[in-house]
């Protein structure tokens, strides 16, 4: 499988955007991270991370968006999911255990437009 | 290698993440087959898939192994069985500890069994509105 087909990386209004899609799973969430990190500057004060287009989360998925947090938080650097509501994602969300301190919203507008 | 005798379901697979969309391929199939609706099949693949993860991650050294991987539909529940051969290592970072958090959120029921010979994952969902 081709990384390209799990992750897009672009601007929308100013903010860093990674587009991810498909299944994330213990398979491909190291690589996935990896992408994502080498694609943000260091002058980015908010990255979103888009999970509507995902079809599948699991444990090892969310592991790896906690890293990202946590990486993002000690540049002091901000972390948006956008997580639709009745998707994939949010369902394994919540049952691993969600909300916490990382920020979600629903749609990619809200994400980019929630004050830095 | 799968073997389908209509409301059992049997395969196994090597110890290997790169399975694990191809045997989630394989039982959406078999499970929307059998009535099954989609939001509860979600349930059960992720269900289903922390204990094929937790099985490729703790079970086995790097030469790998074999998971073996059984659904049954029973006039009221589903039952998806995950067993390996090998002996767990405990988790070596807190996250990891989130698929078995998962499974029991998902399931109806989860039993994990180890033993000398390997460990086996039973995972139950009671189907609404079975006769």
């Amino acid at each position: 499988v081709n990384d390209s087909t799990h992750f897009q990386f672009g601007r929308v209004a100013g903010h860093a955007v990674a587009r991810l899609r498909g299944d994330i799973d213990l398979s491909n969430a190291a690589t996935i991270k990896r992408s994502i990190v080498e694609s943000i500057s260091n002058h980015e004060h908010k990255v979103v991370v888009d999970l509507e287009q995902v079809e599948y989360l699991d444990s090892a998925g969310i592991g790896m968006l906690f890293d990202l947090w946590r990486r993002l938080t000690v540049h002091e650097q901000e972390l948006i999911l956008v997580v639709p509501a009745g998707s994939p994602v949010l369902r394994s969300l919540q049952v691993s255990g969600w909300p916490t301190d990382i920020k979600a919203v629903e749609t990619l507008q809200e994400a980019t437009e929630v004050a830095p | 290698v799968s073997t389908d005798h209509g409301n059992q379901w049997q395969t196994s697979l090597r110890a290997d993440a790169t399975q694990l969309v191809l045997l989630r391929r394989a039982l959406r199939r078999w499970l929307t087959e059998r009535g099954v609706e989609p939001n509860l099949v979600y349930d059960m693949l992720v269900g289903c898939g922390e204990a094929v993860a937790n099985a490729i991650e703790h079970a086995y050294g790097p030469s790998g192994g074999i998971i073996s991987i059984g659904a049954e539909r029973m006039p009221d529940a589903i039952g998806l069985t995950v067993r390996d051969f090998g002996r767990w290592r405990s988790p070596r970072v807190a996250y990891r500890g989130r698929g078995i958090l998962m499974m029991q959120e998902l399931a109806d029921s989860v039993e994990i069994s180890p033993s000398n010979t390997g460990t086996t994952v039973e995972l139950r969902w009671r189907l609404e509105g079975s006769p």
